[in-house]
């Protein structure tokens, strides 16, 4: 049988590559990782996953990270790498220090393919870094020291910081879990009784910030984007309404019998809580692409888009996310679901085929993935994180996160087996 | 004559080849390409059934298979702690009972299982007798050839999320219960699911 055409999708984008050697980092020992538009991480409690994100996180997002930081007080005194430390303290914990997760020592490249100049609009970044960036962690000091590469370009960043008004542009935003406690918990922060994950009060700032503004004017129709339209579909859909802000304040309005009934978010069930920031935020992404408030390549780190969602609606966060990835944006995913990698398979299969097969039992053609834009890593304590994605057949095996549901099913037989002995 | 040694299921569709000391066999329904890849470490064969509804008359190894008649995707050949077994096989995709009008695909698949076994049974007369004649006398010769004290299970294996509790069965064969089984069992490329011929028997609950 001829294999199916493929589909004419946009043009191939960078892969980068995430080095973590020496000792390892946490649960996390010595691999390479190669990040590709959609990267997902599955793996048990503990094995690792958030860890690595943060640390590709704090990678992507340097510029601003580097930005804020330069602009505390005290931070004159402080060298390039001190900086960065703390950058790298503030993204897990206010409490620990990052280096005590390096296993004895441990160093850490990031590498970004040099990007193609398609698909969005190549911006440089990093901008006049030669080769790697990197660092390393020793668990015995608690201390991160910056390679030589590094320092010259955390140098470059704070004096292009120091010389040049207003906030540097987001490269990357991050979902932290805690993104449901949005509201509840800022009026905790903007009073001083709270610290945070600096992952958590960065995104605050930018659904306060950046994507309400966005949202605002792209609702009113400007610009009056097809992909947004898409995206508040799909959240519609998964979560049965949409967010709002009306001042200083979010609100909830409710879709269907509640009709255009505006609540306080807090009172919106937990799975609306937990997920109205993701197409909020895609609606805002797809309204200031190309504006110059984002860079044109920019990664969305996305903490198990499948907390407290029905598996329907878990679906739906993965299309929102699959349609990022078809227009450009970078995303990195950790979850636990397994209808997440469902819906995944069933959009990288779906990716096979030409473009020209819009038959409607297929997933639209602005969602369907290509196999060489996605990785997926198992991770296991102990163990360098596998590949799952076989790019030939275009699918990611089910067997890590299904292994659970096999095991529900041969204790039911087993169950089953003594009840008819039983009887 | 219609021999079940002429349908023996095609080398595995694997990269690389099974380790020393194991059999590796695959059980493929060539139209829905669904397949189970079944390891073991005993001497373990495969047969995939010809499938009378859609082959011509002659192909169809008539008499013994006569049109109509249901019946799995094919058969396990093995032995496991001294144990001599046949596993007649189904191959689902997904378990839902998309249709209300039709029968749902669980039952139909028990049913398939439930033909299969009937289908071999060697009553008098039968064509299950015809089959274990020729078993018997070597005209039909089997890889691996069942002891007379083997044990027949019907195990529907399932791609995706099944009912639960997973549907189950089981009726008499003269003297014998013959229990229907399902298991799900994850996938590991696109329809393809890979699990060895113990757990394959443990996720049925099977007295081993």
């Amino acid at each position: 049988m001829p294999r199916p055409k493929r589909a004419k999708h946009p043009p191939r984008r960078h892969t980068d590559v995430l080095t973590i050697a020496g000792g390892g980092l946490g649960p996390v020992p010595a691999c390479e990782l190669e990040i590709r538009p959609l990267t997902v991480f599955v793996g048990a409690q503990g094995t690792g996953k958030s860890l690595v994100a943060q640390t590709l996180y704090a990678f992507e997002e340097l510029p601003y990270l580097m930005g804020s930081a330069s602009a505390e007080r005290g931070a004159r005194r402080k060298s390039s790498g001190e900086l960065f430390g703390s950058i790298l303290d503030r993204l897990r914990s206010t409490e620990r220090s990052f280096g005590t997760f390096a296993n004895r020592s441990a160093s850490v490249t990031w590498q970004r393919s040099p990007l193609s100049g398609e698909g969005p609009a190549a911006d440089e970044w990093p901008r006049g870094a030669a080769g790697k960036l990197g660092f390393r962690a020793s668990s015995a000091t608690g201390q991160v020291t910056v390679t030589k590469p590094m320092r010259e370009f955390l140098d470059s960043l704070r004096q292009e910081v120091t010389s040049r008004s207003g906030d540097p542009l987001h490269h990357a935003l991050f979902f932290p879990t805690e993104r449901m406690t949005i509201s509840q918990l800022r009026s905790a922060m903007s009073a001083g009784v709270l610290a945070l994950p600096s992952t958590f009060w960065l995104f605050t700032h930018w659904m306060d910030d950046h994507a309400a503004p966005a949202v605002a004017r792209w609702r009113r129709g400007e610009p009056d984007t097809p992909e947004g339209k898409l995206v508040e579909k799909l959240g519609m859909e998964a979560l049965r309404g949409r967010a709002r802000k009306r001042g200083e304040q979010w609100t909830w309005q409710f879709q269907g019998s509640r009709g255009r009934r505006q609540l306080d978010l807090d009172l919106a069930s937990s799975g609306q809580r937990a997920n109205w920031s993701l197409p909020y935020l895609a609606s805002a992404l797809f309204s200031l692409r190309g504006t110059g408030d984002i860079a044109n390549v920019l990664t969305v780190f996305v903490e198990e888009p499948e907390i407290h969602l029905h598996p329907r609606a878990q679906r739906k966060m993965v299309e929102i996310l699959a349609l990022l990835v078809r227009h450009g944006f970078r995303v990195v995913v950790t979850t636990h679901s397994l209808t997440v990698l469902y819906a995944l398979n069933n959009l990288l299969q779906a990716g096979r085929l030409g473009d020209d097969n819009r038959a409607p039992e297929l997933p639209p053609v602005e969602l369907r993935l290509r196999a060489e834009d996605v990785s997926v890593y198992a991770f296991a304590e102990g163990k360098a994180p596998r590949q799952l994605m076989d790019v030939e057949s275009a699918f990611v095996s089910e067997a890590e996160l299904g292994r659970v549901d096999e095991e529900l099913g041969a204790e039911m037989n087993a169950v089953a087996a003594h009840l008819d002995r039983a009887e | 004559m219609f021999f079940i040694a002429d349908h023996r299921a095609p080398p595995p569709e694997v990269r690389g080849r099974p380790r020393k000391g194991t059999w590796l066999v695959e059980i493929r329904d060539a139209k829905t390409k669904q397949s189970l890849l079944v390891e073991h470490d005993e001497p373990l064969d495969a047969y995939v059934f010809p499938d009378p509804e859609t082959l011509p008359p002659e192909e169809r190894g008539a008499p013994l298979w006569v049109e109509g008649e249901r019946h799995a995707e094919g058969v396990l050949v093995g032995e496991l702690d001294g144990v001599s077994w046949v596993c007649f096989v189904e191959l689902k995709g997904s378990l839902e009972h998309k249709v209300a009008a039709k029968q749902a695909p669980a039952e139909r698949a028990l049913s398939q299982l439930e033909g299969s076994a009937r289908h071999f049974h060697p009553a008098p007369g039968s064509t299950g007798r015809v089959h274990h004649d020729q078993f018997a006398d070597g005209s039909d010769e089997l890889e691996v050839r069942p002891s007379t004290q083997h044990r027949v299970v019907g195990l529907l294996v399932a791609l995706r999320r099944i009912p639960r509790p997973a549907p189950r069965r089981g009726f008499a064969l003269g003297a014998v219960e013959i229990p229907l089984r399902t298991v799900q069992l994850s996938m590991t490329e696109p329809n393809r699911t890979r699990t060895s011929f113990r757990d394959l028997l443990k996720a049925a609950a099977v007295p081993l």
